[in-house]
């Protein structure tokens, strides 16, 4: 693992400059980046169709390759990049996976995601359940959302 | 020190930057690289020690043909540390803490070692040597990203 020569470039996005990534999908039809985006929260709660994750400092996100990146943004941020995209999260709502911390390690719920809002360090979401058991309450909890 | 380890940080500031400098060299048939993400409303540096504050947990993410995401919890990703013969503390990784700083992003290479946990503060410290950039006493939201062979540190 040590021998091989790795190169990981991080992505740093000033709150604007997350249009950029659109900005370069579009121009590389071949090459599609997809991301991944993660919100890792202190505790949650889920009332009817609404889940709520408490203590999200921010929000973390990944590309495959080729192009490797990693970086992060606030979770307003992530809102305005949800209802602004041109093939946005809103007209194609994304499956995500939750992952809770439970008494013998992690278990997980499938759900897709219709809307988001956020609060603070606060962020819910409308869900629709698809599959797996969520919990009214729960600790530690990170919220892998597919990209689209 | 991972010395076979480039981190290179692009400042991405314009729209409709390629990133094909990026393109890694790995071969396929080798194990998994993990990264790590450590998120935080907030962190200090005081005499070489990085705390991160309020980071409900670690997750991570590997590459394809792998494609495997997850979370740890603080506790058992600084157990890791140990772990393996490859350990991250006998090779200490570089790592990439990105912060925000009235509205936009910095980033800072730094190497780390000797993770400690608090569990109430939900807090993790590392001794830290900078490498490249500027760490300030105190900032915000912040992620720490770094690397490691998560296949000996934390699978069983």
């Amino acid at each position: 693992m040590k021998s091989r020569l790795l190169i990981v470039s991080v992505l740093v996005l000033t709150c604007t400059g997350f249009g950029a990534i659109a900005a370069q999908q579009q121009s590389d039809h071949s090459e599609y980046v997809d991301y991944m985006f993660v919100f890792g929260a202190k505790s949650g709660s889920v009332e009817g169709d609404t889940l709520t994750l408490n203590g999200v400092p921010n929000v973390v996100y990944f590309s495959g390759r080729p192009y490797r990146m990693a970086g992060q943004m606030d979770a307003d941020t992530f809102v305005k990049v949800w209802s602004d995209g041109k093939d946005g999260f809103s007209k194609d709502p994304p499956n995500a996976v939750l992952s809770m911390m439970g008494d013998h390690g992690a278990f997980n719920v499938v759900v897709e995601l219709l809307s988001v809002k956020a609060e603070g360090d606060a962020v819910s979401f409308k869900i629709r359940k698809l599959d797996g058991e969520l919990k009214r309450e729960f600790g530690e909890a990170a919220l892998f959302v597919d990209s689209l | 020190m991972r010395l076979k380890l480039t981190l290179a940080v692009i400042l991405f500031a314009c729209l409709g930057v390629q990133m094909s400098s990026a393109e890694t060299v790995i071969n396929k048939g080798e194990a998994a690289t993990y990264l790590y993400a450590v998120a935080a409303k907030s962190g200090t540096f005081k005499d070489g020690k990085l705390e991160l504050k309020d980071a409900p947990l670690v997750v991570y993410f590997t590459d394809v043909p792998h494609r495997v995401a997850g979370m740890l919890s603080l506790e058992v990703f600084a157990q890791g540390w140990d772990k393996g013969p490859g350990s991250l503390r006998a090779d200490p990784p570089n790592a990439t803490l990105s912060y925000m700083e009235n509205g936009s992003v910095k980033s800072v290479i730094v190497e780390l070692s000797d993770p400690n946990v608090d569990v109430d503060k939900a807090s993790i410290t590392f001794d830290t040597r900078v490498l490249e950039g500027e760490l300030p006493a105190s900032f915000g939201k912040s992620t720490l990203f770094l690397e490691g062979s998560g296949t000996e540190l934390y699978q069983q």
